[in-house]
């Protein structure tokens, strides 16, 4: 049995990891908060395949609440389709999505994790149409200078694996 | 009983005995004026003239509705010789995507949009690769693109280095108004700016820059042409009186008309728009011709006076009130009525057009009969007036005028009036001419963009036809797949295949049934803005649409609806397909328009004389002003004819506006002839005596106001300068013909009416 200074020591520790954990991940989420415009590879809702995009963001983050809200619009030659997110802070946890993939669809789960400077999220889909959950993984990172970039990578069912769904680099327009 | 002026004169006698009092109300009104100055609004819209209730501009509102406003679509014309290599395709690509992003920009479609559907699947794949291997694969693929898809032909020409991004603007979709869109285009040319590389030359055609274009070239010509016509003006009076205070004098009543006239469209809230830009500068000249010949007959007066006082000076002023004053207002009203003639038209644009005019002219008439009076009050008062012998008269135009005239009057009236009735003939073969692109400074970027759109891609503006969807139902039904090909069949006949869009072009590559099903879910599932750019909201009708230049006259484009229709109707639902578009409103409306306009014009002419002989009492004097009168406008004509037998709206605007101004010639010469008359001369001397003495005048008066016109060459909008042109080419031939046809008419008419007794 664990004496009870071994309990409050640990549990003293949980709470200051808990807490460091928060600070970072809201302090990571607060460095995105601004408008940004970015280029690269996706899939967009009218589309069968991934190809050239482009978006316009813009990022507010919500210091009171932790929360980060993504809105903004992206095209490819092929039409444009506006875009939208949220991920918040909540004890400890990161959750929701950065930038919701696939139209229709409602975020049944989600879980991020800050690692090497880069945020990992992934998330669990519902297609409202069929029914079909849909999983997606989303990494942002602040490596690059005055801006982020972000890949995406959605879950392959035959291989069981994460593939790679496309990648944008955002520069910070204001 | 009332005079040549019906009386009008006395307003400024009676100014002129209450100086005080009416130097305080010019002041105010100046003030008041002035201080509306900073709200005028301009519209540059170029349909704001058409009648919102007409047939043609309900279907074209009604397709801007059901569909959506392609009229505010942005055609973004880039030029490099990069574009036939893989790089400067990449960079189009990107430009096409930075564009679509932009804030207020609902699409932006390029050669890259056009889909390579597989023939068997239906799935949505692009024509381009997401990288191009070399230069020699991005070549090879344009050329496959065009083969493929001859529409492409408007979007990419390989041997022209030039490239389209049709744009559409939010506004576009949800009818939004100019200011909205022409805010939205700013936005987008600073994005497109910013995103092109320096080697793209990048230029912006459609109706948005056309309409910001003619704002801001109305902007700046009101600026230019109030300024240059003061200085013109007063150069003038400096010259002909060689006096500097003469010149300032003279420069008061066109000062207070532009002020006044400026502070109407303030007050009234009115905007100025590309025919009614004109009002103040055309009052102006008014003002300034009225004003110097009041002056020179006061300074005349001056001169050969005796006694000098300032008694006796301003004794002189009140003189050429009463001398001048009658003239100037039956002149000024024959003017007005010409303004008033186009209150006839059906456009509400054109009833507000006349209605200014009327009031610009009413206000020059009252700078001119208070304003310059006042001046010259203040000028004795200050003992500021010379007095300085007038130039000599040359009476060479007076008695050349009666030399002809008299020699030969039967002969000339006869001749006139055969001329006449030829010209009146050619009046009628005259077709109505309109070009959007007219409206615009030729080295304004807008004329250079529509100029590139039209010749390097064969246009830009569309003739939509709203095909119904057959009863069976889907957009994708077989029934409704073959209408459109039935129609795009039936219009290959009359146009080029790179010319007609349609969902047919989709639908003939599809090879199977779930092919067809799937890019029929992908089309329904398309965004609003997407969507009506070929089914309507209610999904009731289907668009296809030709492609034609912005450029083309308004009569070709009559005769290719004529066509369009004719073609349309060997198909069974052919006369419930309609045919509307830009274009179409454009033809459809401007020819009645300008077919009214030149009624308003006879009405003009008509009402001008008859104004004439209500105000000399004398239907005979009526009916011989009635041939010098008609025989300039009906010579400009036949000019006009012979450049091409086209006559357009601002050419009709300026012979009436011509006319009401070159009549007054004749005002002045029956004034003097019956004013000669009634000091018991006979008639033949009478009028001899009248040419002699009103040869010169006009021969002066009509030289002012050509110089005066010549204000308008600087105007940046290119239908301005026309105007001036023509007004004074008008005055030339309407000099000549009331100095010679006139007194040959009175002579003529003489001759017949004792034959008569």
């Amino acid at each position: 049995m664990l004496p009870k200074t071994a309990i409050y020591a640990c549990a003293a520790l949980c709470f200051a990891t808990s807490t460091a954990f928060a600070d970072a991940a809201s302090e990571f989420l607060a460095s995105l908060d601004g408008k940004f415009r970015g280029r690269g590879m996706a899939t967009l809702e009218f589309s069968d395949e991934e190809q050239r995009v482009s978006c316009r963001i813009e990022n507010k983050f919500d210091q009171s609440s932790s929360e980060l809200k993504i809105s903004g619009e992206c095209a490819s030659t092929q039409g444009k389709t506006t875009v939208r997110g949220k991920l918040s802070v909540k004890d400890g946890e990161i959750t929701g999505s950065f930038i919701s993939p696939f139209p229709n669809s409602e975020l049944t789960t989600s879980n991020g994790v800050l690692k090497d400077g880069s945020l990992v999220v992934s998330a669990t889909f519902v297609d409202n149409d069929t029914g079909n959950l849909r999983r997606f993984r989303q990494i942002v990172s602040t490596e690059k200078e005055n801006g982020f970039s972000s890949s995406f990578q959605s879950y392959d069912n035959a291989s069981k694996l994460f593939k790679e769904a496309g990648s944008m680099e955002f520069s910070r327009t204001e | 009983m009332w005079g040549l002026g019906f009386g009008l004169e006395r307003i400024g006698v009676a100014a002129l005995a209450r100086p005080v009092l009416s130097s305080i109300l010019i002041v105010i009104s100046l003030l008041i004026s002035m201080s509306f100055l900073g709200g005028i609004r301009f519209d540059g819209n170029v349909i704001s003239v058409l009648p919102k209730d007409s047939a043609a501009f309900q279907n074209y509102a009604n397709q801007k509705k059901n569909f959506r406003n392609f009229s505010r679509d942005i055609a973004v014309i880039v030029r490099s010789p990069r574009l036939n290599t893989a790089s400067g395709l990449e960079d189009l690509r990107f430009l096409q995507l930075e564009t679509a992003i932009t804030e207020g920009v609902s699409s932006a479609l390029s050669m890259f949009s056009i889909p390579n559907p597989d023939p068997e699947t239906g799935a949505l794949n692009q024509f381009f690769p997401d990288i191009f291997a070399d230069d020699a694969q991005a070549k090879a693929l344009v050329a496959r693109l065009i083969k493929d898809h001859p529409q492409a032909r408007s979007l990419i020409s390989p041997a022209d280095q030039a490239a389209i991004i049709f744009v559409t603007l939010d506004v576009g979709l949800q009818g939004g108004g100019d200011r909205e869109a022409y805010a939205a285009f700013k936005t987008l040319k600073d994005a497109v700016n910013h995103a092109a590389p320096e080697d793209f030359e990048v230029h912006y055609a459609g109706l948005t820059p056309i309409g910001l274009t003619i704002i801001d070239a109305l902007i700046s010509d009101q600026v230019r042409l109030t300024v240059i016509g003061l200085i013109l003006g007063a150069a003038i009076a400096l010259v002909v009186f060689r006096s500097v205070i003469a010149a300032v004098i003279c420069g008061i009543p066109p000062t207070l008309t532009a002020v006044w006239a400026l502070g109407v469209f303030g007050m009234a809230g009115i905007p100025v728009t590309y025919l009614t830009t004109v009002l103040p500068t055309l009052a102006l000249i008014l003002a300034y011709a009225d004003g110097i010949v009041l002056y020179y007959r006061w300074h005349r007066s001056n001169a050969e006076s005796e006694d000098r006082t300032p008694e006796v000076v301003r004794g002189n002023l009140i003189d050429a009130i009463w001398r001048v004053g009658p003239a100037s207002s039956l002149t000024s009203i024959t003017t007005a009525i010409a303004f008033f003639s186009f209150s006839i038209a059906s456009s509400d644009a054109l009833v507000e057009f006349a209605w200014l005019g009327v009031a610009a002219v009413g206000l020059a008439f009252l700078s001119v009969i208070v304003g310059l009076p006042i001046a010259g009050h203040w000028a004795i008062k200050s003992g500021l007036i010379k007095f300085r012998k007038p130039r000599r008269e040359h009476r060479t135009l007076g008695s050349w005028a009666t030399l002809i005239s008299s020699k030969f009057p039967v002969w000339i009236s006869l001749t006139a009036l055969v001329v006449i009735g030829g010209l009146i003939f050619v009046h009628f073969l005259i077709r109505p001419e309109y070009r959007v692109t007219d409206y615009l400074p030729i080295e304004s970027e807008s004329y250079q963009a529509e100029s590139v759109v039209n010749d390097v891609f064969g246009g830009r503006s569309f003739v939509f036809m709203s095909v119904p969807v057959a009863n069976s139902g889907r957009l994708s039904s077989l029934e409704n797949r073959e209408r459109l090909k039935d129609v795009e069949a039936v219009l290959s006949q009359g146009f080029a295949e790179s010319q007609i869009f349609s969902l047919h072009s989709i639908w003939k590559g599809l090879a199977s049934e779930a092919a067809i099903n799937k890019v029929a879910r992908e089309l329904e599932a398309a965004p609003p803005q997407t969507r009506r750019g070929y089914l309507s909201q209610d999904g009731s009708e289907m668009l296809v649409s030709v492609r034609i230049p912005s450029d083309q006259s308004i009569t070709e484009t009559l005769t290719e609806i004529k066509e369009i229709r004719a073609l349309l109707g060997v198909l069974e639902f052919g006369d419930d397909i309609k045919i509307t578009g830009f274009p179409v409103l454009m033809a459809e409306e401007f020819t009645k328009l300008i077919g009214q306009l030149r009624n308003s014009l006879m009405l003009a002419i008509a009402c001008g004389v008859l104004m004439i002989g209500i105000a000399t009492r004398s239907p005979l004097i009526a009916l011989a002003v009635l041939t010098p009168n008609l025989f300039p406008i009906l010579f400009i004509e036949f000019l006009l004819y012979l450049r091409g037998g086209l006559i357009n709206m601002s050419e009709v605007i300026a012979l009436t506006l011509a006319f009401g101004i070159a009549i007054d010639n004749a005002v002045h010469v029956v004034n003097v002839f019956q004013a000669e008359q009634r000091t018991g001369k006979d008639m033949p001397t009478a009028l001899r005596d009248a040419l002699y003495e009103v040869g010169p005048a006009l021969g002066a008066s009509t030289i002012i106001i050509c110089v005066s016109s010549m204000v308008t060459l600087t105007s940046a909008l290119p239908f301005i300068p026309v105007l001036g042109q023509l007004i004074i080419a008008i005055l030339i031939v309407a000099l000549f013909a009331n100095l010679i046809i006139l007194p040959a008419n009175l002579l003529t008419l003489r001759l017949w009416t004792r034959r008569q007794d």
